[in-house]
């Protein structure tokens, strides 16, 4: 009974909103809301556990002193704070203070050093050592050319260029990787379905 | 050269501490041949494979490959009878007195045998390989430990001429001398084995065994480069890219002239034109805020056009962060605009937990999705610009701010498989090429790299320019990037030519 009854709501719950894409009927599309709004509330739920169990990870590393507890102080302060202020003022000016002046400029921050790192590739590592990366670096350095703003007025066939890679071996390559992941995803649903594969047990 | 256990770094030979993670190197280090890359035990002098030096000049100092004569070497296959006849005379002090021809299975048998319980008596561990004790003869495994006091004079260790398999060897390879040392024989003599030694040898015979990054990474040896450029070449590299930044301060908005708007940004514009007064258009802000650079100019830009044509908006987010740049964009052109009001003109919903899922939920109800907004914390029927809007389905246009492909994915999948409406792309130049197939097949009605669009999206709509200033950093910025290419490869190149007309 243990095993029988999780499979057998893992069927029926996958069937269901399987049937509602494909048979556009109110009564099971009912009831496949339902299963939706769950889980979307269950994965609500797993943000809340993300949360208890960063504090766990954290306050056990700063009962014990272990190398790098002040980090672990800094970050539990800073979760409690957000949180309390995201619960009791939601939206307030105290919130989108917090947002603009800490996490905004950090995040922001961090993703700015990727243009020195680009620029120390192209510096380090961006060589024809080979045919291959001689391609490569030709392709590269057509594509970044159009993405000069105002690269068409350079060269009019700089655009050409570009949507020519883009459309054509970048999106075969693409097109190639989206169906793997869609036959990938048909075979897992059916593993699923099918009882093969039981993650929730 | 020694290569760190832990993180595979290439140190110097006398190196006592890894130069990258800073770990000891007395204990669990190897040295990797340069000649053909094997991994050697730390006391190893020469390589296991190829015999080369692994400490240079050491092997001058035993053996000179030089001073060994070099003899014509002509090998005969031998016979099959030949063969047989070897096989019985190796097997042959393993039973005694009796007949070999009678019990050649069974000492097979007895060798392997004895074989195994001296392997289980030694407990040799994971490095011993018992396969190669068996058909060694047990009276020279058994005598060796019982004689090492008289040591063996080399001349009496060398073969008979007939016996001797290196015949016609001598001067091919180096290791004539070496094979005639008397301390080769000492090798039988099992040795004591403490318990940390053991660890070690299990533990260097798992790593060298296993088919990892280190022992791969061991096999390339890669010859140190001269320095295209010294240090301070990346410093003006970064010197470079932070005038890329301040490009703006200098160009002002000369170079709009340049710029030329895109048949998808001109489509674009023209659809938010077209929108009637009081049509509902839904924006999603799916990217957080280490993308905002790229992307908030053209949501600005976007979100001023739709507030100038007075076109209701409602935003929401299915990324935490997506939220607080839609609150504090639509902050900046409520400031710009004194009539757009928030409940009136625009609203924010939230964010929208569980992507797929969530999504999905768009389809049936706004209501069940988010049951109050994010700014006022009212239900979405108390907001008037929320009037006639239940579904994703009652927008006349639905338009996705991303930095990842997967959001779009759920939209096309999750919500505009079930609910026909136009939906608009506009995300970061990095994901791009992942929903091009998306763009032909339809599913999409305009893709477009917010990188520099914004300039464009500004022109072809025909409002002010202000975001010409960061596409004029974006555009320096590339600049750099192809300069430093071309400049590097130009430069190895030449050093490459130079290189080889030097015989290097």
């Amino acid at each position: 009974m243990k095993k029988i009854l999780p499979m057998a709501a893992a069927i029926l719950c996958g069937l269901f909103v399987l049937t509602d894409f494909f048979v556009p009927h109110p009564s099971i599309g009912a009831v496949a809301a339902v299963l939706v709004e769950g889980a979307t509330i269950l994965a609500a739920f797993a943000l809340f556990l993300g949360v208890v169990n960063l504090l766990s990870v954290h306050g056990r590393r700063v009962a014990r002193e272990a190398r790098g507890r002040g980090l672990g102080v800094v970050l539990i302060a800073s979760l409690l704070a957000t949180l309390a202020i995201g619960v009791a003022l939601p939206g307030s000016a105290a919130l989108n203070w917090v947002f603009d002046y800490v996490y905004y400029p950090l995040q922001a921050t961090m993703a700015a050093l990727l243009a020195f790192f680009v620029v120390s590739a192209a510096y380090r590592a961006f060589r024809v050592r080979t045919a291959q990366a001689a391609i490569m670096l030709v392709s590269s350095l057509l594509v970044i050319a159009t993405q000069l703003p105002f690269g068409q007025a350079i060269s009019p066939y700089l655009p050409i260029a570009r949507d020519w890679i883009l459309t054509v071996p970048v999106t075969a390559g693409m097109r190639g990787i989206v169906l793997g992941t869609a036959l990938g995803t048909m075979a897992t649903a059916l593993r699923i379905l099918l009882t093969v594969d039981r993650p929730y047990v | 050269m020694i290569v760190c256990a832990a993180c595979n770094h290439r140190n110097p030979s006398d190196a006592l501490v890894c130069e990258a993670c800073g770990g000891s190197l007395e204990h669990f280090v190897y040295r990797a041949c340069p000649s053909c890359g094997a991994l050697n035990p730390a006391e190893n002098v020469f390589c296991h494979r190829c015999f080369d030096d692994l400490v240079p000049g050491s092997a001058e100092t035993i053996v000179e490959a030089s001073d060994i004569p070099v003899e014509s070497f002509v090998p005969s296959e031998p016979s099959v009878t030949d063969r047989e006849e070897a096989v019985r005379e190796a097997a042959a002090p393993t039973v005694g007195e009796r007949p070999t021809s009678d019990l050649t299975l069974e000492a097979d048998a007895e060798v392997a045998t004895t074989a195994e319980v001296v392997s289980e008596e030694t407990e040799p561990g994971p490095l011993a390989e018992p396969q190669q004790l068996v058909g060694e003869p047990i009276e020279r495994l058994e005598a060796a430990p019982s004689e090492p006091e008289a040591p063996m004079q080399p001349s009496e260790l060398i073969p008979e001429a007939e016996e001797d398999v290196l015949e016609g060897l001598e001067g091919l390879v180096p290791i004539a001398a070496a094979a005639t040392q008397a301390h080769a024989f000492a090798l039988p003599v099992p040795p004591s084995v403490s318990e940390t030694e053991q660890h070690d040898a299990e533990l260097f015979h798992s790593i060298a065994s296993e088919r990892g990054p280190l022992r791969d990474a061991a096999r390339v040896v890669i010859p140190r480069r001269a320095r295209l450029l010294s240090r301070r070449g990346r410093a003006l590299l970064y010197l470079l890219v932070l005038l890329a930044a301040l490009t703006p301060v200098f160009t002002g908005d000369r170079t709009s002239l340049l710029l030329r708007p895109r048949d998808s940004v001109t489509s674009l514009a023209r659809d938010i034109q077209s929108l009637p007064t009081g049509s509902a258009v839904l924006i999603s802000f799916d990217y957080g805020p280490a993308y905002a650079g790229e992307v908030d100019p053209l949501a600005l830009a976007v979100g001023r056009h739709l507030a100038a044509s007075q076109v209701r908006v409602v935003a929401m987010s299915t990324d935490p962060g997506g939220v607080g740049l839609a609150e504090h964009l639509y902050r900046t052109i409520a400031g710009e605009m004194p009539d757009y009001r928030y409940g009136e003109s625009y609203a924010i919903l939230g964010y929208l937990p569980g992507p797929e899922a969530g999504l999905r939920t768009l389809c049936t109800s706004l209501g069940k999705a988010f049951k109050v907004d994010y700014v006022q914390r009212r239900t979405l029927s108390e907001l008037p610009v929320m009037k006639d809007l239940t579904s994703v389905q009652d927008f006349d246009q639905v338009i996705v701010f991303a930095d990842d492909s997967r959001s779009v994915r759920s939209w096309i999948e999750q919500v505009q498989s079930q609910c026909n409406f136009s939906l608009h792309a506009l995300v970061t130049a990095a994901i791009e090429p992942m929903l091009l197939p998306y763009q032909q097949s339809g599913q999409l009605s305009t893709l477009i790299a917010a990188a520099h669009s914004a300039g464009e999206y500004e022109k072809a709509s025909g409002m002010e320019e202000p975001s010409l200033h960061w596409t004029d950093a974006y555009g320096a910025f590339c600049l750099v990037l192809l300069v430093t290419a071309i400049a590097t490869n130009v430069a190895y190149l030449r050093t490459r030519a130079r290189q080889r007309s030097h015989g290097q």
